[in-house]
């Protein structure tokens, strides 16, 4: 399996080594690898499949949905991903990009203007704000679709990858918002002051002194959106209605609807394809993702 | 803070496009559903351009449909059972990783975290090829390894299996939060119950479980609240079928707005939904309060 040859040691959190005083038993050895062993089996096997029947040949007369282990590896699963007749991701692709991209992008850029101001002003009501918008997860997104679909439609916004984008980019606020402030908070004031004593500006010293200092922040908070607004089905599904502008999970979802024999080896190599940003997240930035979660789960207490 | 009147206001604006947007598409739509949910708003026909004002009749026609009560309550086993499984994978993954060094705790933590950030679209597909039927299945071929006979799993035990998937692609989740938790816990506390002869189980129970109960808590809420919220992952997998036999709230108003086109009847639906999810909150965080 593919996964097996990364580096694990990085991830391991820090072991506290100071328990002298519990060993394992032989047999509580033997229960813990067989736990560990069927939870990794559980969780790895699906990914499996996707990897052998996306680069594998099939085996003759068989329709492929099962895990096997190919004999010979090819590209032409991806081949016909790619190929206008066939699977034609090429469209929906540059849709995905484009309208994620976008919402993204912008997301980022508003949130990082309240952001700034939410963590230097202090006026009266920014605690309310902040936990509003955290109450706002609470909301769930299957009770709101209807009307938000009413508003789009309202706008003009339907069957537009605008209307899209606008709508992924407001599901991410919430998140982006709290992220980028805690950002700004741990940027310290007197560097700004500084800055303003030298005949900065308030925009000047947010450009050439805080923003430099939050990028990694930044950058991360883009990441995790985009990760976030990637994987986003739903919004899409009610708002699209033209193939020319299908997202990739639309596409995805209407290859497998459409047709009768289903090319599971063609439809592995689109999830691949569709499930690539999502991994390479996963491969490169699991560490901060695993570490920021748990940071995230002790400030919610 | 030093800032002059014109920075003040310029400042001011800078928070309304991120809250024009939070209220336009986050809270303005579910406002618009308690009107909508007094018309009788379809997407179609004669009452998509002239919705009338027709009072609480969705609401009545909504508690004498028993598809919209088999609906909350399958939402609700789904909770129940996503809590019981993910509770036991998330915490035991979490306790062997929180343990001192065990040879293979990176490979658990990574596969057990990868489902997560996978699109919930993708999930759906590659379960479809571990729960086929017969002999296409992953999974039956698995336990005909251990000499079981195959499963129709999505047919004979259509909830379990979306709750299987539940377990796949979000104990990842438990297990960081109780591994936080857990991580957190003063050293010294447990080593003076080991000294004290209290056995692993005895740690666990009296010491470990209630010092991370805020934790649990925290999970609890979360998960409850993506159940509630569960559209993508069953859509894809099973359309709310056999039948409607599992058909979540998420389905269930889906397709009374995008099926049969009643906007009105799904927006009454989706805020009994919301209403469930914020009395749930308020219990939730109540408990946190009152044990602190």
């Amino acid at each position: 399996m593919a996964t097996t040859t990364t580096p694990y040691r990085e991830t391991r959190p820090q072991k506290d080594t100071s328990q002298p005083l519990f060993s394992w038993s032989r047999l509580e050895l033997v229960g813990v690898y067989a736990f560990i062993l069927i939870i990794v089996l559980f969780d790895l096997l699906p990914f499996a499949w996707l990897i052998t029947s996306s680069f594998g040949v099939k085996p003759e007369n068989t329709s492929g949905l099962f895990f096997y282990i190919p004999t010979e590896w090819t590209l032409e699963n991806f081949n016909k991903a790619f190929d206008p007749t066939k699977g034609n991701v090429i469209k929906a692709m540059s849709n995905s990009l484009i309208t994620v991209g976008g919402a993204v992008l912008f997301a980022v850029l508003v949130c990082t203007l309240a952001a700034y101001t939410l963590s230097r002003m202090n006026f009266r009501g920014r605690s309310v704000l902040m936990y509003g918008v955290l109450l706002l997860q609470v909301i769930p997104a299957t009770a709101t679709i209807l009307p938000l679909y009413l508003v789009m439609r309202d706008l003009k916004l339907l069957n537009t990858l605008q209307g899209v984008a606008i709508g992924l980019a407001t599901f991410q606020i919430p998140f982006i918002l709290w992220m980028l402030k805690g950002f700004f908070d741990s940027v310290p004031l007197e560097l700004e002051e500084s800055a303003w004593l030298d005949g900065a500006s308030r925009l000047q010293a947010l450009f050439y002194i805080v923003l430099p200092m939050a990028l990694p922040g930044l950058g991360a908070a883009t990441v995790l959106a985009f990760n976030g607004a990637w994987g986003h089905f739903f919004l899409p599904l009610i708002m699209l209605s033209d193939p020319e502008k299908m997202l990739l999970p639309q596409a995805l979802f209407r290859s497998l609807l459409n047709y009768t024999v289903i090319d599971y080896g063609m439809m592995n190599a689109i999830s691949m394809i569709y499930a690539l940003p999502s991994l390479m997240f996963f491969f490169f930035a699991r560490k901060y993702l695993i570490r920021g979660a748990m940071a995230g789960a002790l400030q919610g207490q | 803070m030093v800032a002059n009147r014109y920075e003040k206001w310029l400042l001011y604006g800078f928070l309304l496009p991120a809250f024009i947007l939070l209220v336009a598409f986050y809270i303005f739509p579910a406002i618009w559903a308690i009107r909508t949910s007094f018309t009788d708003l379809a997407l179609t026909g004669a009452s998509a351009l002239n919705p009338k004002f027709i009072g609480l009749r969705q609401y009545q026609r909504l508690f004498s449909d028993p598809d919209f009560f088999n609906a909350l309550g399958r939402t609700a086993i789904y909770a129940f059972g996503t809590i019981a499984g993910q509770f036991v994978i998330g915490m035991i993954c979490a306790l062997l990783l929180n343990r001192r060094r065990l040879f293979g705790q990176g490979v658990l933590l990574a596969a057990v975290v990868l489902p997560m950030v996978i699109p919930s679209l993708i999930q759906a597909l590659l379960w479809q090829s571990m729960l086929a039927n017969g002999e296409f299945g992953t999974l039956n071929r698995v336990i005909g390894i251990f000499g079981i006979a195959p499963v129709q799993w999505v047919r004979e035990l259509p909830m379990f299996s979306v709750i299987l998937v539940n377990f796949w692609n979000n104990s990842g989740f438990a297990m960081i939060l109780f591994l936080a938790g857990l991580e957190n816990i003063p050293k010294e506390l447990l080593e003076a119950a080991q000294i004290d002869g209290a056995s692993g189980w005895q740690q666990l129970r009296f010491i470990k479980l209630p010092l991370i109960r805020y934790v649990i808590l925290l999970w609890l809420l979360l998960n409850t609240l993506g159940c509630f919220n569960t559209f993508e992952l069953i859509y894809a997998l099973t359309g709310g079928g056999p039948g409607d036999l599992t058909t979540t709230m998420g389905i269930y108003i889906y397709n009374q707005g995008f099926r049969y086109f009643e906007l009105g009847l799904g927006s009454a639906a989706g805020l009994i939904l919301l209403v469930v999810s914020l009395v749930i909150a308020l219990i939730y965080v109540r408990l946190m309060r009152v044990e602190v």
